[in-house]
């Protein structure tokens, strides 16, 4: 592929991870269920960063990244800033996997991400304890974490088969930044 | 040499990443301690952007809501002869309530003549919409699609037709945020009736919060009791209604709350002025040789007239 091509398709990819973000963070934020209780759902932002980043590790560019995690934790009532480097810290260490996963089973890889993602919210939560914030006891974003982690293999699965991103060849690494 | 080239220029680029990756960790959590220390500045930074996506917010969102209420629906649809019934009993519970409450009333105003009380300015409230949800695991919060355009404070109380949801921690021009009283960072000033005894409502991500610092639970509190405002600290007006207490199996008193969380489309955000406060005993005191003999019939500041 030339070099020209491989440019648009990591543009192409870093526009659907935007945009993926976007949609998400819209579900993410509609008024559904107010109640106590009723406010456990995936972080389905975390889980479009998370696939890009493993799938293609180029165009999860860092201030790509930083940006939709700063729009996430403005408009979602969450710690402000924890959200943005938990965000950066799951994809620059997907990235790394990024290419030790490609030949590993599919349950290996979500095993992997399931860890990332228990990583992430107990660096959320340590920065608000750490804060002397009130935080939900670590049990209590256990179904969150659940849901995050069951929500992947969808989010996985509709941009490797509808969108096609992901479903690359080794030799279509860009050559620029390359995987770590 | 070419390859050499390409690789000296990938390791730069790697490089360069890493060095991208750490500048923007240390900015993000800049912007944590930031929110924490301070927390207002932040908030209003954040209401800025709200305000410049809220209309956006609106369109996305009713789509979803249209969706989950026609489920709602559906499902309302198959009891509806159970709820037909369940209904014409509480109208008639009601007619009698009524009646009751239109007693009081004018038996209230009576005495209130009798004893020359003055009663507090009108509370005065603006409605808006509830638009998003902008909670999480770690806060619970919503956006209303009021703001300070339309008389809006920080702190204000929030209700909905029954209770108090709330309060407003963040206002921009057309929108606003809402705590939720069961957020876990919620404290609200209370008391019991009829003892009055106060205590502290206290988030803790369940339908019922926590009743917290009564002197006495066992004595002090009553499965059954109303619970309202106290309007201690002067944030909320007092005699807000808030719910009613119950114990938890531990037997630890809890209130159920008046306002339909599962409902809550509708919100009211009360504008509230206290008093006047005297903030020196100064202004009340007066030397005795300024008195004249005329003055000193006349009844002191505070009395009724």
């Amino acid at each position: 592929m030339s070099r020209e091509a491989a440019g648009w398709r990591r543009a192409a990819a870093m526009a659907a991870l935007f945009l993926g973000a976007l949609v998400s963070l819209a579900l993410q934020l509609a008024p559904l269920g107010l109640h106590a209780g009723a406010r456990v759902s995936p972080d389905l932002v975390w889980c479009v960063v998370a696939y890009v980043a493993l799938r293609r590790p180029d165009a999860a560019h860092p201030l790509l990244v930083f940006g939709v995690g700063l729009l996430q934790d403005m408009l979602a009532t969450g710690p402000f800033g924890a959200g943005m480097l938990t965000l950066l810290l799951t994809s620059e260490f997907l990235r790394a996997q990024s290419r030790w996963l490609k030949r590993r089973p599919i349950l290996i890889e979500w095993l992997v991400v399931a860890m990332a993602a228990l990583a992430a919210i107990f660096v959320q939560w340590l920065m608000m304890t750490v804060s002397f914030g009130d935080p939900p006891a670590l049990g209590e974003l256990a179904p969150r974490l659940g849901l995050t982690v069951l929500a992947f293999p969808f989010v996985a699965a509709g941009y490797r088969y509808l969108l096609r991103i992901g479903a690359v060849a080794d030799n279509e690494d860009d050559r620029v930044f390359g995987a770590a | 040499m070419a390859s050499n080239t390409d690789d000296m220029d990938r390791s730069m680029g790697r490089a360069m990443q890493r060095i991208l990756v750490f500048v923007l960790c240390l900015v993000s959590i800049a912007i944590f301690i930031l929110w924490r220390l301070d927390n207002p500045r932040v908030e209003r930074i954040r209401m800025a952007l709200v305000d410049a996506l809220a209309p956006s917010m609106e369109w996305t969102g009713e789509p979803l809501q249209f969706l989950a209420e026609m489920a709602t629906d559906f499902e309302n649809f198959t009891r509806v002869y159970e709820q037909n019934q369940e209904l014409r009993q509480e109208i008639q519970r009601l007619r009698a309530w009524r009646e009751v409450a239109q007693q009081r009333e004018e038996e209230n105003a009576q005495l209130r003549a009798l004893n020359k009380v003055r009663l507090s300015p009108r509370i005065a409230y603006v409605t808006g919409e509830v638009i998003a949800d902008s909670g999480g695991p770690f806060l619970a919060a919503g956006l209303v699609n009021v703001g300070y355009r339309d008389g809006v404070a920080d702190g204000a109380a929030a209700m909905d037709g029954a209770g108090l949801i709330g309060r407003v921690v963040g206002v921009g021009r057309r929108t606003a945020r809402v705590l939720f009283v069961t957020d876990y960072s919620s404290r609200i000033p209370v008391k019991v009736l009829p003892s009055g005894k106060r205590a502290i409502l206290s988030g803790d991500n369940t339908p019922a919060p926590r009743i917290n610092f009564l002197e006495d639970p066992a004595l002090d509190v009553r499965p059954g009791d109303p619970i309202v405002t106290s309007g201690d600290g002067g944030v909320f007006p007092p005699d807000l209604p808030v719910g009613v207490a119950l114990a938890d199996p531990e037997g630890r008193p809890r209130a159920r709350l008046s306002a339909d969380f599962a409902r809550l489309h509708f919100v009211r955000l009360l504008r509230y002025d206290p008093n006047t406060v005297v903030e020196n005993p100064g202004g009340l005191i007066t030397r005795p040789s300024e008195i004249s003999p005329d003055q000193e019939a006349t009844p002191m500041m505070g009395e009724a007239g």
